[in-house]
């Protein structure tokens, strides 16, 4: 009976306690749909008419368990993962075991574009919003980058930030392309790129941080998501007319992830792009003095003599004038190491043929009002094979960085000019060269104030030249060959005490060259027409400098001072000693004002090649004989301002400089029969220089006006020996721009840049020169697909009150986007403008010139970017 | 020895790589910018704001800190030595330009518990072992086409911590996490805003991370600080107070500076003791 009556009570509570139990336990397993593997960390959550009710997260065996809160049963489980679809499942038994499987799915971390500030600033980082200051037509992120305020780009693509070369350039924190970063610059396209970031007084060597403070900037590219790590693709191809084919093609295939990065890239044109400028190394980290001055048509330049031909480039759109058929291929790869080391190769090949040609009427002003008027028609063919590579390991550790770079560069180069005048002249110029340099860098921190840097930086090169010259019916040849090994090795000690740093420098400079020059078919009078000169150049060194906070303000104070040993075959040894003392001050004067004075003496002299004592005919009509180790002193001052303000976007900037130099030999030209010698004469002269330049940049709405504006003032005084007579020169130039750039709505977009310059140079008698230009951009994009592009170049120039007036140089494309590419038709020099006149002065001389242009084309092509 | 014989397909190398790529993907670490927006009151017209707070996230636990202040805090290891004098001028002038709040939110989701840290000048509360409670979300407009900085985004609604939040996710994102304390939608929380308008969040970049700063980063915000643990009520307690009394800040702290101190123009000055502040729990949640 009691067993009967237990019973009943059991059965009529069970219900009870299934409820009070709380209903179930969903129970279930999420895997990978494609592999099977379990997936561990994935958030489950369980819901009842699209409320939630409980949750939980799958364990290492990609089991779970949820335990819904209340009574209610689920019908509903969301699954999410990073790198997953996220799931839906309807739970249609509670009791049944729920097997999920999740599809892999790259989430897109793309930044905000509605609520993101443009330019966030932090410390010394600024981030630009890379769609903010885009209006969709740019084509290359130089052209991306050249719109952010504070920032320029060189047409070879090098970057400069507030005036300055940056000294590193990254792609997702990583160092690809070393110097030769413009490849990068001219052919990743800004759809792949989320932001960019400016790093203002960057160290990019971990062991100096702290301890040595720099004033350049590196620049960084930041991807979108869904382009970082992964290969991505830019390219396209066009054929146009007349003179089938005209041809215009680019693949370029990269990879930039934090570990690994390649670059591979091949294009070419005979349209006008100068492609071979991206191969240009650019002032940047490592090689302490950089590039002082490129010729623009050198690639390398060690591989200038004074055989290396003069081309004539113009100031104005390339694809109007430059007559070219380029390619250039280029292969990049950066790997890092699992000991974080870097491993950085590159290979690059260009080839290029270039034509130009131009009628000139060169007037030479004489002191004694003597006039000589040379009217010639130079036709010129160029022809350039240039290669260089290098590797690279390089290891940028918090207590030690090292590096060591091994590289080449060669280049065969022929050169032919057909010169028309009353005696026809002609010239060919075979000029090949090969270069192999090493650079070592090796830095220990040797406590957090205390650093020692080791480097040494060795190349040699090679130049041959061979250059025949026709005049009338006389010939004659010039031989010049340079070689030179050139290794300078130092050691710094880097001291940080209080505010102070100490930097102590002791170091060794060895050179040795060869140059061999003949000049035969040609005896000119007085002058040693071939020699063999053979230079030592020994050249013990030692600096000291030092950097001190004052405030809010950095001293900066360098002493660098070397003793130079010069030994001369055949000649006269000499020793000298040279020192280039400097000092800065620089600093914020308030958040927003920047400003910073330097002063600078230098004693100097010119390079171990001047002593080659033998003319060398530079054309058929110009012989040149060197300076002998001309000895100059100079003192130059710098005055800077800056102003940003981010939050009104206004940003200004006020340079002033004057320099003082004088030297000990003194340019002389001396025009006589049908030659001018251009030669040094001993004589104390002075060169005079004091510049202001202004620019003030208002963007308004970021891209619905953007409007800069800029001005300045040259004044130079030197003298010169010109025909025997010292005379004294002056110039004053004058120069004012306005660029006006809005992107008021998506469907506009335009540009406008003038500028004017005028020029007056004085001796005994006045020359002035003005010259007016104006570039015209206008993008419409009627509709989301379609954009018509119009580019419009207006050049006026004034000789001596005499006005030159050149036709508009025109040109338009329509764009057709689709989805994976667009298609373009473009048609350059619209109207078929057939030449560009020009006026210039320089000094006694004055120029009126007229250019062969490139007429009207037709292109019609396609780009992608995958 | 052959790795890859006939019987392996190109489809199964594929899917070995889509699955390393998964994998890759599944352990990723992402940090969210977000902006944080705040009254002290109901009656205060504006928003006070927090612009560049920061989530890091990486599927076991979320810190929500201020970018600011975590910048100051590592400068000043930097540029004060172990007696608090300046070592390094520069650390210590860019330290300087960094503020932000000192507020610390940590969330672990595998333990279901959270911690908040308030840091009131040299001292430091740290409350610990708060239980995690799920918001109840209620999903709405689950077919909208809504997009918020670039993502599609969902609504849903809840009452959680005392308050009743409104927050916008976005599926395209799939981590259950967001600003402050807020979690547990089917993606990432991109909008939250309560029901008194007094706190509002929203997003303003997102990215991924290599180096964790967290909790690595607790030795430069606790630097030169006395560490007090407790519960997150007893925290939030101490500072709500802290935060509205300015005599309790100063015994708290036992700081005598010109905190809480105004000067007039007559060159007099008057104390304020008592200021404005309502916390992000709601005070109703302790109770």
């Amino acid at each position: 009976m009691r067993l009967r009556l237990l019973s009943l009570v059991i059965l009529l509570l069970l219900p009870l306690l299934c409820t009070a139990q709380g209903a179930v336990e969903i129970r279930g397993s999420v895997s990978d749909s494609k592999t099977g593997e379990p997936l561990a960390g994935a958030f489950v959550s369980v819901y009842k008419s699209s409320k939630v009710l409980g949750y939980s997260m799958t364990g290492e065996d990609g089991s779970f368990v949820v335990k819904p809160a209340g009574t209610a049963v689920p019908d509903t489980a969301i699954v999410t993962l990073m790198g997953y679809a996220s799931r839906k499942t309807a739970i249609t038994d509670p009791s049944k075991f729920l097997t999920i499987k999740l599809v892999p799915k790259k989430a897109e971390l793309r930044a905000s574009k509605v609520t993101s500030s443009v330019i966030e600033e932090k410390g010394d980082t600024t981030k630009y919003s890379a769609a903010a200051f885009s209006d969709g037509n740019e084509r290359n992120i130089g052209e991306l980058l050249a719109k952010l305020p504070g920032l320029s780009v060189t047409e070879s693509g090098g970057i400069r930030v507030d005036g300055q070369n940056i000294n590193k350039f990254y792609v997702e924190g990583m160092d690809l392309m070393g110097a030769r970063y413009g490849t990068v610059v001219k052919n990743l396209t800004p759809d792949k790129i989320s932001s960019v970031e400016v790093y203002r007084r960057h160290q990019p060597v971990k062991a100096l941080a702290g301890i040595v403070v720099t004033d350049k900037s590196a620049v960084n590219i930041i991807l979108k998501e869904s382009s970082k790590g992964t290969w991505l693709f830019s390219g396209g191809a066009a054929l146009g007319a007349p003179r089938f084919p005209i041809f215009n093609f680019r693949a370029m295939v990269s990879r930039f992830s934090s570990s690994r990065q390649n670059l591979y890239l091949l294009k070419g044109n005979n349209i006008g792009n100068d492609i071979l400028q991206e191969l240009r190394e650019q002032e940047y980290f490592g090689r302490a003095s950089g590039k002082a001055y490129v010729l623009r048509e050198s690639l390398e330049p060690d591989f200038a003599t004074p055989l290396t031909p003069t081309l004539s480039p113009l100031q104005l759109p390339k694809e109007f004038w430059y007559a070219n058929t380029s390619g250039v291929a280029s292969l990049n790869s950066l790997r890092k190491t699992k000991g974080d080391m870097l491993v950085r190769t590159t290979l690059s090949a260009a080839a290029e043929r270039y034509s130009e040609d131009t009628f000139t009427s060169e007037r030479v002003n004489f002191p004694d009002g003597e006039v000589l008027t040379i009217d010639e028609r130079t036709e010129v063919l160029d022809r350039k094979l240039f290669m260089t590579g290098s590797a690279e390991l390089e290891k940028n550790a918090g207590k030690a960085y090292f590096s060591d770079k091994l590289g080449f560069s060669g280049q065969l180069r022929d050169n032919d000019l057909d010169i028309t005048r009353e005696e026809p002249a002609g010239e060919h110029r075979d000029l090949p060269s090969f270069k192999v340099d090493n650079l070592l860098s090796s830095i220990i921190r040797l406590s957090d104030r205390k650093a020692l840097d080791i480097s040494s930086d060795t190349k040699y090169f090679r130049n041959e030249g061979q250059a025949d010259f026709k005049f009338g019916q006389s010939a004659f040849r010039q031989d010049y060959t340079i070689s030179r090994f050139d290794s300078r090795n130092s050691a710094r000690f880097d001291a940080k005490a209080g505010k102070q740093v100490f930097h102590f420098t002791a170091g060794i400079n060895l050179t040795g060259s060869a140059i061999e020059s003949n000049l035969t078919g040609l005896e000119p009078r007085g002058i040693s027409a071939g020699a063999r000169t053979r230079v030592w150049h020994f050249a013990p060194r030692a600096a000291v400098s030092t950097d001190r906070s004052i405030g809010r303000s950095k001293l900066d104070l360098s002493i660098p001072a070397s003793l130079n040993y010069v030994g001369v075959s055949e000649g006269v040894n000499m020793f000298y000693p040279l020192v280039s003392p400097s000092i800065s001050l620089s600093g914020p004067l308030t958040g927003k004002l920047d400003y910073s004075l330097i002063g600078r003496f230098s004693l100097s002299r010119s390079q171990d090649e001047s002593l080659h004592r033998a003319a060398v005919a530079r054309t058929y009509r110009v012989l040149a004989i060197p300076d002998s180790l001309m000895r100059s002193k100079s003192l130059e001052t710098t005055a800077f301002l800056k102003y940003s303000n981010n939050v009104a976007l206004f940003y200004a900037t006020l340079t002033s400089s004057y320099d003082k130099s004088f030297s000990d030999m003194t340019s002389s030209a001396f025009y006589y029969d049908r030659f001018s010698v251009s030669s040094f004469v001993p004589a104390v002269t002075a060169h005079d220089l004091f510049s202001v330049n202004g620019n003030v940049k208002k963007y308004i709405g970021l891209r619905a006006l953007v409007i800069e504006a800029r001005a300045g003032i040259l004044l130079s005084s030197y003298e010169s020996q010109l025909q025997g007579v010292m005379e004294g020169f002056r110039d004053r130039s004058l120069n004012a721009g306005l660029t006006l750039r809005s992107n008021p709505w998506d469907w506009i977009s335009a540009e406008v840049k003038t500028d004017g310059t005028s020029l007056v140079s004085s001796f005994s008698r006045q020359s002035r020169t003005d010259r007016l230009t104006c570039d015209m951009t206008l993008a419409v994009m009627p509709s989301k697909r379609m954009s018509l592009l119009t580019d419009c170049y207006l050049s006026w120039y004034s000789l001596a009150g005499k006005k030159t007036a050149n036709p508009p140089l025109i040109s338009s494309e329509a764009v057709w986007k689709l989805d994976k590419f667009s298609l373009y038709l473009r048609c350059m020099n619209i109207l078929g403008a057939d030449e560009l006149k020009m006026d210039a002065v320089s000094a006694f001389q004055s120029f009126h010139s007229s250019r062969k242009l490139l007429g009207r084309r037709v292109l019609a092509g396609v780009r992608m970017s995958l | 020895m052959c790795y890859f014989n006939k019987s392996m397909s190109w489809k199964s190398l594929l899917c070995v790589l889509m699955f390393c790529c998964g994998s890759l993907m599944a352990q990723r670490n992402i940090r969210v910018s977000y902006a944080f927006l705040y009254k002290r009151d109901t009656t205060e017209k504006n928003f006070r704001a927090e612009m560049d707070m920061r989530l890091d996230y990486n599927w076991k636990e979320s810190w929500f800190y201020s970018e600011g202040r975590y910048l100051r805090d590592s400068l000043c290891v930097k540029a004060f030595d172990k007696s608090g004098n300046i070592a390094d001028q520069d650390a210590y002038n860019e330290a300087i330009r960094h503020r932000g709040t000192t507020d610390l939110w940590r969330v672990d989701f595998q333990d279901a518990s959270y911690g908040i840290s308030y840091k009131a000048i040299k001292k430091i509360f740290i409350g610990e072992k708060g239980s995690l409670e799920l918001p109840l979300w209620n999903l709405l407009d689950s077919d909208t086409t809504k997009t918020f900085a670039g993502y599609a985004v969902k609504k849903a609604e809840a009452e959680y911590m005392g308050r009743k939040w409104t927050v916008w996710y976005t599926e395209e994102v799939p981590v259950n996490a967001g600003p402050w304390l807020l979690w547990g939608c089917p993606g990432l929380i991109v909008y939250a805003i309560d029901s008194e308008k007094l706190f509002n969040f929203y997003i303003r970049d997102i990215g991924t991370f290599d180096e964790p700063r967290w909790p690595e980063g607790m030795k430069a915000y606790a630097r030169a600080c006395e560490v007090e643990r407790l519960s997150v009520k007893e925290e939030e307690k101490i500072k709500t107070r802290a935060s509205r009394n300015m005599d309790y800040f100063n015994e708290l702290t036992g700081y005598s500076g010109a905190i809480g101190e105004v000067r007039n123009k007559d060159g007099s000055v008057t104390r304020i003791q008592y200021m404005k502040y309502q916390p992000l729990i709601a005070e109703s949640y302790w109770k």
